[in-house]
Order: C-alpha cells, then structure tokens, then sequence
C-alpha cells in the first residue's frame, strides 16, 4: 500500500492532539478586564525604559528586560497570550497614574511603589517586589554617609514627579530633579548632586553601570513594596493579577526569574513578597 | 479650585523661583544682546563676523540643547555652579541672539544719514552709537524686545527639568501628589504664567507710550 504523505501527517497530528493548542486559553466571564484583553489580543504594559534590572531597553538589541518585563510575561501568559501580544509603552514616574486612568496602558509594572499617595488614584495589585531605599553616592565618599540622616542638607536628584524626591523632602535633602535617572548619576559624578536616594535594587544597576564611580551608601530606611498598577475598583483584574503572582512565587518561576534579572547585578537577598493580595 | 490655595506656598515659591530666572536672564540677556547688536553693526569685520556666528548658531540652536551643553558641559570643565545658574546662563546664551535680531531691526530703521551726519560733526563709533544710534534703536524695537521677553519667561520652564525648582517643577510635584485634580492644577500654574506674560507685556506697553518714536 502507498502510504499518502499529507494524510499521515494529518493523522499524527489528530492522534498527539494538536487540536488543544487552539483550547489552550483560558476562559474570562464576559465584561471582565481579562475577557476584554484576551479577545483584542494585545496587552499593554507601561515599564520604565532606564531602569537596569528591572526595566531596561537594551540598546544593542532593541529589546526590554528585567524583572518587569518577565512579571508581564508571566500575567500575559496568563492571559493566553505570547510574549509577542504585549505592547509595552514608557512610563515614567510622573506620568505612569494618567495612564492608567486614561486607558492608555491596561497595567503599570514600573517600579510602582505602594504608598497612600499612589493608593488614592490607583489600585495596586501585589506587592510583586519588595526592596528598601538607600542612596548612590560618589565612591570616595562612601563612608560619610551611613544613616539616611546624613543625608540631611545634601543636595539630593531624582526625576521630576517621583516619590524618591518626597522623600528627600521628607528627610531634610536639598531636592534637584532632573528628567532621567541617566542625568542624575551623570550630576552625581561631576559633582553637581551629592546623592542619589532610591531603591537599592534600582540603585545596583547604575552601580554596575558605572563601576568604581558611584557607590551604595546609607542603612536601608523607608520599606518599599513594588506593585502592579490597574484602574482603580477593578477588582476581579486585581485579583486576577494576585493569583499569577502568587502562583508564580509558589511554583519558583518568581526566582527563577529574580535570578534571570537582578540576580545578575550583583545584589541578592531579595526574598519574595509573602502578602500578595493585602492590597486589594 | 481650593486645592490651589491648599498648595498655595508651593505654588507661590515655584513662582517666585520662575521670575528670579526670568529677572536675571533677562537682564543677562538685555546686556549681552545690546553688545552683540553693537558688534554686528560695528565698522570692525571681526567684531561683526563673531556676532553673527554667534547669532546664526545659539538662535537656531533647540534651547534644551543648550541647557544640555551647560549643565552637563560646565561640570566636565571643571566649572562648577548652582542649578539656578547655570540655567539663567543657558536662557542668556539663548535669548541674546533675539534680543540682539530685535535691537538690530530697531537699528536699521534709522536713516543712515543720521549717522552719516553724526560722523561729519566728527563723532567716533563709540559716540555715534552711543548718543544716535542705540537710543533710537532701543525705541523703535521695544515691542520686538517684549515678544522676546515674553518668549524668555516660557522658556524658564525648561529649568524644571535642570534641577531648578521653579513652577513647572512645583506643578510635577503637585500632580504626582494629586493626580485626581490634574486640570485644576495644571490650568491653575498655567494661569500664573499668563498674569507673569501679561505683567511684562504692561510693563512694555508703559515704557513705550513714554518712549516709542512717533511717526
């Protein structure tokens, strides 16, 4: 018997069930965030472009990464969709809350730290990260600053409309605010700013960025927990985003993507968040 | 609308940081535009040469770019400065181009003749612009000058962005912080700089119902 290429080919492929590829996605009660993003098939995610580690575009590849980046696509898997179904968009500090509240982005993985501020104009889902703040300061002079109260009369830069220059109000800083972080280390090594408060983890990169020039200084102060921006009363998405995250932690891709990202930095001990969920 | 007078200190401050950098560019800028519209007028071809490279090259230079040059150049040699500094430096390099297109225009609109016959009575360059020239010139480009000034005012707002805590900073500050009254806020800064503009163009208008040469 001649044996027909084309139907045997068929046949194998009815037999392995290839037919389930195209069940594969998850069903969403309609009207909800997720039913909504499944069937226009595009998620749009608002990172920040500068921040190695977390987010950051590469520019010999064109490309994002970091920790976000995977965060997004662990949520847009979860959706049914490919890494390629999700277009992501810069969000920077200052703009990030508009965003959301304008439809521009379905979610903000951006570093968002949970404050009561943020928390009046947007649910946060989370906590996915939790980190402390801490200040990069020039390497010689790395020894005067050891609590965030030696801080107190520096002249402290972050960007403009950021919580990091609250903050430095709050302490007692001089704040300079400049549009990028890139500017503010670029002042911070001519001496135009004395330091830079921020996130220990956002702080390494700039670390590893510019070796032998900035340093972390400062005891950790001011606990931050990063979570997911979403439009504020949307409960189910944030619920939805809760249990990715949580299976994420309790499955060990939370690590193993940790240790993809800012586990190549340099900095550790980033255990993961044990309250998703506290938030909405 | 009370969350203006609620931020009613930040607001005021950024205010009062905007006009300081307007004040003091535009004194900068006043001084060095004249010198340049006096070398781009001068007998001497170098004098005259620098100033319109000078002219061609800072006005048609985007203004952020030369912040860029200053703030983060000035470090680089060893210059170091205050943020509000080297802002009010950047606006000057800036606006004293159009100040100095603005004096000139004024200058070429006076009848050579005038200076032809201030040189026959044996004035030298410096009389000649001194007490025929610049007066006259300065008159008839007042209202050029104001749209000038005008344009310098908005462009402080590029400060923010240059560690300076004027009223477009105070404006980020206030957003970030009250996201939820946005159009108020951002409507409320914007009105502040329409009463700055309006105040200056006054400010012209007076000085040149005083002085403007009538024709």
């Amino acid at each position: 018997m001649r044996i027909n290429l084309p139907s045997l080919i068929v046949a194998v492929l009815l037999a392995t069930g290839f037919h389930a590829v195209a069940e594969d996605k998850p069903a969403f009660p309609a009207g909800t965030t997720m039913e909504t993003i499944q069937s226009r098939g595009k998620l749009v995610v608002g990172v920040k472009y500068d921040q190695p580690g977390m987010g950051l575009m590469n520019p010999s590849t064109g490309r994002l990464e970091g920790f976000d980046i995977e965060i997004s696509n662990k949520i847009a898997a979860s959706l049914g969709l490919t890494e390629d179904q999700i277009e992501f968009k810069e969000a920077v500090s200052k703009n990030r809350i508009p965003f959301i509240d304008n439809g521009v982005v379905d979610i903000v993985i951006a570093s968002f730290g949970i404050t009561p501020e943020s928390k009046k104009a947007v649910d946060l889902a989370g906590p996915y990260f939790k980190t402390g703040m801490q200040a990069l300061v020039r390497v010689e002079e790395k020894d005067k600053y050891k609590t965030f109260e030696d801080l107190k009369g520096v002249k402290a830069c972050a960007t403009t409309g950021s919580d990091s220059l609250r903050v430095a109000n709050r302490i007692g800083a001089v704040p300079v605010a400049f549009d990028t972080y890139n500017e503010c280390v670029q002042q911070l090594i001519t001496g135009g700013v004395d330091a830079i408060p921020l996130t220990t983890i956002l702080l390494a990169g700039y670390v590893q960025a510019n070796p032998g020039r900035v340093a972390i200084a400062v005891e950790p102060f001011n606990p931050y927990r990063f979570g997911i921006g979403l439009k504020k009363g949307d409960k189910p998405f944030c619920d939805f985003i809760n249990k990715v995250l949580q299976t994420a932690i309790e499955d060990g891709s939370w690590q193993k993507a940790l240790d993809a990202t800012v586990g190549k930095m340099g900095v550790t001990n980033f255990p993961p968040p044990d309250d998703v969920g506290s938030e909405c | 609308m009370e969350v203006l007078v609620e931020y009613s200190d930040e607001i005021l401050h950024g205010f009062g940081v905007t006009l300081l950098l307007f004040v003091w560019s535009a004194a900068g800028s006043l001084v060095f535009g004249t010198a340049l519209a006096a070398m781009r007028v001068s007998p001497v071809p170098i004098a005259r040469g620098f100033a319109a490279i000078y002219v061609h090259i800072t006005r048609n230079a985007p203004s952020i770019l030369l912040f860029v040059i200053v703030v983060f150049g000035f470090p680089v040699l060893k210059i170091q400065l205050s943020f509000f500094t080297y802002a009010v430096i950047a606006l000057t390099i800036y606006k004293a181009s159009f100040v100095c297109e603005a004096l000139r225009s004024g200058i070429q609109a006076i009848q050579p003749g005038q200076t032809e016959a201030a040189r026959s009575l044996g004035m030298t360059t410096g009389q000649v612009l001194r007490y025929i020239v610049l007066p006259q010139g300065f008159r008839s480009s007042i209202q050029p000058v104001n749209n000038t000034l005008i344009a310098l005012l908005k462009s402080t707002a590029i400060a923010a962005g240059f560690g300076v805590t004027e009223a477009t900073y105070q404006l980020d500050e206030l957003v970030r912080d009250r996201p939820d009254v946005l159009y108020i806020i951002f409507f409320g800064i914007a009105a502040g700089y329409i009463i700055l503009t309006l105040a200056i163009s006054g400010i012209a208008q007076l000085i040149g119902n005083r002085l403007e040469v009538v024709r």
